[in-house]
């Protein structure tokens, strides 16, 4: 089976490196930023998005911040049809 | 590691794609050409996967669990696409903690979402986090749900209820507590049946305060008093959504 990248199983280290191969990088404070290093915004609660609670949404590229609610929104919005495969 | 393997690897196993990309870097082998490479295979890869990729894997499971409650699936088929439905989704995560007890998750997750749920729903939102905490949520949607079978209700007419319910949650509420003597429910019961008369209003009580609600509600519809006044109200919904007692939720409906 192909394998699958675990966010919480990252270290800090290597998670910002995925996250700059993405092309997003982290501020001086935490929060993640994209490559005019502009902080980026949460696109269901509209706040920046802290490094710790970065979530990438399937498909995509977009970060969201990770979030009971933001969880919840994104399944109403997309996975209602979809398939969530083990490890996500 | 020849370059080409690592981007081979980016597709079969991007973990270890990570650990040899690290790697190059640790020796200073990591030109911005290649980086440049991996960036765009990266990208490629994200943009074909059905999953993503979340520090809470555990959460959406748990999130996903919902919809498969009886009362997610009763609200869905009641309201189809209704933009509630991410709320009571969060709201009944919440009020499955609190039944299990799970306190401390309970208080974080609430902590976690209150600002970004008023935030973005103002008052809508916060009726939904007051929902769950009273632990009245999946009531509620029994109960909207024995109505619509009982009478016969239109999706439409439902989900006007179940809006009106969301929206007047304070004004349609009547807690009653241990201090409450049974004239006093009475009279609290009939302003509303006389006086307001919104469309749809409950009465909650628990533990010893469920006796005199009991007896109140009982002798009222034994005499007809809420029919009298255009009112019909079916056996409470009882559930123990707060572990230590049992909650009754009766539900008075408008019919004239």
């Amino acid at each position: 089976m192909e394998k699958n990248i675990i966010l919480k199983n990252l270290p800090a280290k290597r998670k910002k490196l995925y996250l700059r191969l993405l092309g997003y990088d982290t501020d001086n404070e935490g929060f993640i930023v994209d490559q005019k290093q502009k902080r980026v915004k949460c696109r269901y609660t509209n706040e920046y998005i802290p490094f710790k609670s970065a979530s990438i949404l399937p498909g995509t590229t977009v970060i969201i911040k990770t979030s009971t609610y933001t969880l919840s929104s994104y399944i109403s919005e997309k996975l209602k049809n979809e398939e969530l495969e083990d490890g996500c | 590691m020849v370059v080409d393997e690592i981007l081979g690897l980016i597709i079969s196993d991007p973990v270890k794609a990570l650990l040899a990309i690290e790697g190059l870097k640790k020796a200073g082998k990591l030109t911005k050409e290649l980086f440049k490479n991996y960036s765009s295979a990266f990208q490629e890869r994200q943009k074909f996967k059905k999953f993503g990729c979340t520090p809470s894997d555990l959460l959406v499971k748990k999130l996903l669990k919902i919809d498969d409650t009886p009362s997610f699936i009763c609200l869905k088929a009641m309201l189809v696409k209704h933009p509630t439905l991410k709320l009571a989704r969060v709201g009944l995560y919440l009020e499955k903690l609190s039944i299990e007890g799970k306190t401390k998750e309970l208080h974080e997750t609430r902590n976690e979402v209150e600002y970004e749920i008023k935030d973005n729903h103002g008052d809508v939102g916060e009726t939904f986090l007051n929902l769950a905490s009273s632990g009245i949520l999946s009531d509620l949607i029994k109960n909207l749900d024995n109505l619509q079978k009982n009478e016969n209700l239109t999706k439409e007419e439902i989900t006007r209820k179940y809006e009106y319910s969301v929206k007047k949650l304070d004004e349609i509420t009547i807690w009653i507590s241990n201090r409450d003597v049974k004239a006093n429910i009475y009279l609290r019961i009939k302003n509303k049946l006389t006086q307001l008369r919104p469309d749809i209003f409950m009465c909650i009580s628990a533990g010893n305060a469920t006796k005199n609600a009991m007896l109140v509600i009982a002798k009222m519809t034994s005499r007809n008093t809420l029919r009298k006044h255009g009112y019909i109200c079916f056996s409470p919904q009882i559930s123990r959504n707060n572990p230590s007692k049992k909650q009754y939720l009766w539900t008075f409906y408008r019919f004239v």
